[in-house]
């Protein structure tokens, strides 16, 4: 809060509102019309949640846009996804039952408030997952890892092939 | 060393050949030395690397960790790179930099075989004819012909072990009329009201338990509720909506991968695969992306539980086009 700019993607930045002056706006907006109401800690907080379900959830309802691993990634229109590792528990369950920009609505019809602590359970879990095969590449899949191997890796080899293939050196 | 190009007898082109150079570790005996050091220096490294990979091998033995297993990877592979890298570039510069830089040519032996060897082989086959008696033996030529032409057609009929022939699975899917709308997780039928103006959700006819992989990878259909009045229906599918609410297949008509991407605000279902993207208010029509046909859409009502249902199957294949796709 607020708006960086007027543009397709509202993007990720430090708030310039304090707490208590974005929590006096979302009053302010709530008594022009009904809405979701912020949800309290006990409501988010994962507790006992299943990670596992959560994860079934997860790829169901948010993978395809968010990424498996929430990394997030490319919409149409100049739009995108965003990455949820800067997420709070709150911000996944707000973002959830309200649909920011052009993200859908899960409703607690659609997804009940245990089903939604079983996905904040996941993403904060997967956020959390060591990476065992080393260097991640932003965690973003094939693509990414493909473009390292092919431009790197194979840079690489050619450059080592034309070394050992050039003309020797000639003396003056 | 020669410039000019040779040109031989058959009329081929051969790059000159460079018969000795002369670099400047050749002219002075130091740079020579220097090489050696270098190169020394390139085998020094790949034994250092050696030892490396023992000693990582021995120092993280316990691999019961996701972070155990990491490291071990990581120094296992950074030691052996050095080790095997210190040994190839050591061995190539050693033959680049100190050993003589000539070219040498090695000509090739005749490819075709002498003339008496050409005799002698027709002999043996003109004899080996003669003496099967097969010009005068019209019989045995006749029978042989038969066993031979029909030993073909179990090659032929084998070609039917291949896959079974083409059958009607693909112009079909699970949805009849009146099957429920079930969520696809849970299982349970989807009511009027469950969905936000803005939502959707993926549905299916049965639970994912009670169908094959086969129906399973054709069947999800997408319900969206649209915001009230924006649904443009196509000509002849005016009451194939529910207030609002519409349902189109889950599966991009270009390769088949399920289309998840819903963007509320400007209406368009987008594949994530190849960027198709489908408009939803204007009966699913293609407006970007390599897909070739709109989304099919499933008639649906409520009923008097205020459940959704297909009131009709599918009216065309969903999917992917295919071969006999009518």
């Amino acid at each position: 809060m607020p708006l960086q700019q007027q543009e397709a993607e509202a993007r990720r930045k430090p708030p310039r509102y304090t707490a208590e002056e974005t929590a006096e706006i979302a009053a302010f907006v709530a008594a022009l019309a009904p809405g979701p109401a912020i949800p309290g800690k006990d409501q988010y907080t994962p507790t006992d949640a299943d990670m596992a379900l959560g994860g079934t959830l997860f790829r169901t309802n948010c993978s395809s846009c968010h990424n498996f691993t929430g990394e997030g990634g490319a919409l149409a229109y100049g739009r995108s996804a965003p990455s949820m590792k800067n997420a709070t528990d709150l911000q996944i369950y707000e973002a959830m039952l309200t649909g920011p920009g052009t993200m859908p609505v899960l409703s607690d019809r659609q997804l009940t408030p245990d089903q939604k602590k079983d996905i904040i359970s996941y993403v904060q879990g997967m956020k959390a997952e060591p990476d065992p095969g080393g260097f991640n590449l932003g965690r973003s899949g094939a693509i990414a890892e493909g473009l390292v191997a092919w431009l790197a890796g194979i840079g690489v080899l050619a450059g080592v092939a034309m070394w050992i293939g050039a003309r020797a050196r000639r003396a003056r | 060393m020669s410039d000019h190009v040779e040109v031989h007898d058959e009329g081929s082109v051969r790059p000159p050949i460079i018969e000795r150079v002369t670099r400047p570790q050749d002219a002075d005996p130091k740079r020579a030395d220097s090489a050696e050091r270098k190169i020394a220096l390139m085998f020094l490294l790949s034994a250092i690397g050696t030892v490396g990979f023992i000693v990582a091998y021995v120092a993280i033995p316990s691999l019961s960790t996701t972070k155990d297993v990491r490291w071990s990877n990581f120094w296992l592979g950074i030691s052996l790179t050095v080790s095997l890298g210190g040994l190839a570039a050591g061995i190539i510069a050693w033959v680049r930099w100190l050993m003589p830089a000539h070219e040498v040519v090695q000509e090739r032996h005749a490819l075709a075989a002498s003339d008496a060897d050409l005799e002698i082989a027709s002999q043996i086959i003109v004899v080996g004819v003669e003496e099967t008696g097969i010009a005068r033996r019209s019989l045995l030529k006749r029978s042989l012909g038969l066993a031979l032409g029909l030993f073909a057609l179990p090659g032929v009929l084998l070609l039917r072990d291949l896959g079974p022939l083409p059958r009607k699975t693909l112009d079909t899917t699970l949805w009849k009329a009146n099957s429920p709308l079930l969520n696809a997780e849970t299982g349970d039928p989807v009511k009027l009201g469950d969905l936000e103006i803005g939502s959707f959700t993926t549905v299916l006819p049965a639970r994912v338990e009670d169908m094959s992989e086969e129906e399973y990878a054709k069947t999800p259909v997408l319900l969206i509720r649209l915001e009230p009045g924006i649904n443009k229906p196509a000509p002849g599918r005016e009451n194939w909506a529910y207030q609002d609410h519409v349902a189109y297949s889950k599966i991009c008509t270009h390769v088949g991968c399920p289309i998840g991407l819903y963007q509320k605000q400007s209406h368009k279902l987008l594949c994530p695969c190849h960027q198709s993207t489908f408009d939803v208010p204007k009966a699913c029509k293609v407006v970007f992306g390599p897909a070739a046909r709109s989304l099919p859409q499933l008639p649906i009502s409520v009923n008097a539980d205020g459940e959704f249902i297909a009131t009709a199957p599918f009216d065309q294949p969903v999917g992917p086009s295919f071969f006999e796709r009518s």
